[in-house]
């Protein structure tokens, strides 16, 4: 992903972001998607036009990032917990995220524009 | 990781120890009766681990408060903001003060996107969080 955004001339902060963004529903695939079981995630990275695109894919249960509710961040201290930030950290890290169910896989596409 | 020797699993849970070193630098150092805890690098999934033991480890010893000291971390995720909230409550359970200095860049932004800056004492810099506390 590094080699391909350099290739593109993407800025360092926005490939930090796309990082951030991968992270975050890694995470999320390897705690939920296939229920404490094995699995697998595939990783595809392309570029379309400016933008650097990365396609995540998982054979675990359906879940749509694009569908669930953002955390509320106006709660203190106490009653905070973690569930959640990591999506919308996810969303707000990338300029365009889409979901799509592909037969029995999960498909998340990140893209930045460089 | 898809693997089921028992050797090479050691292997490759050390190679992720040094790996997590190399990306997260963990300091302490005393400053006017305040424990600063500096980091630097990046703070995530991989690398939070140490640091929510290390963290643990020197609020448990009850040095007083806590300075976190986040000017040399370039990255954080919601696993490492986790593990900084677990360090605020685990302070305030002490009775310590718990507060966090030099947000800059993405991990000031992934802060404020958080709510973080509501939740937690921010300050610029460690010494105008020591000089207002």
């Amino acid at each position: 992903m590094t080699g391909l955004a350099a290739e593109m001339n993407v800025p360092a902060e926005r490939v930090a972001r796309l990082d951030l963004a991968v992270e975050e529903w890694a995470t999320n695939v390897c705690r939920y998607a296939y229920r404490g079981g094995n699995g697998s995630l595939w990783v595809a990275v392309r570029r379309d036009g400016p933008t650097l695109v990365v396609e995540l894919s998982d054979e675990g249960n359906p879940f749509d990032p694009t569908a669930a509710a953002e955390p509320d961040v106006s709660m203190p201290l106490s009653e905070r917990s973690p569930g959640g930030l990591g999506l919308l950290l996810m969303r707000r890290m990338v300029d365009a995220l889409s979901y799509r169910r592909d037969g029995h896989r999960n498909v998340v596409t990140f893209g930045v524009r460089s | 990781m898809a693997t089921f020797d028992p050797q090479e699993r050691e292997e490759a849970g050390r190679s992720m120890a040094t790996r997590a070193e190399r990306l997260l630098e963990l300091s302490e150092r005393d400053d006017q009766g305040w424990s600063v805890l500096a980091l630097k690098g990046r703070l995530d999934s991989v690398t939070v681990g140490r640091f929510t033991e290390r963290c643990a480890a020197w609020i448990d010893a009850g040095r007083g408060n806590v300075v976190l000291d986040l000017s040399g971390l370039d990255y954080v995720s919601s696993a490492g903001l986790s593990s900084i909230l677990g360090a605020a409550k685990r302070a305030q359970e002490r009775n310590a003060r718990f507060v966090v200095a030099g947000l800059k860049g993405l991990v000031k932004e992934v802060f404020a996107i958080s709510g973080f800056e509501t939740v937690l004492s921010i300050f610029p810099d460690v010494e105008s969080a020591i000089t207002a506390s």
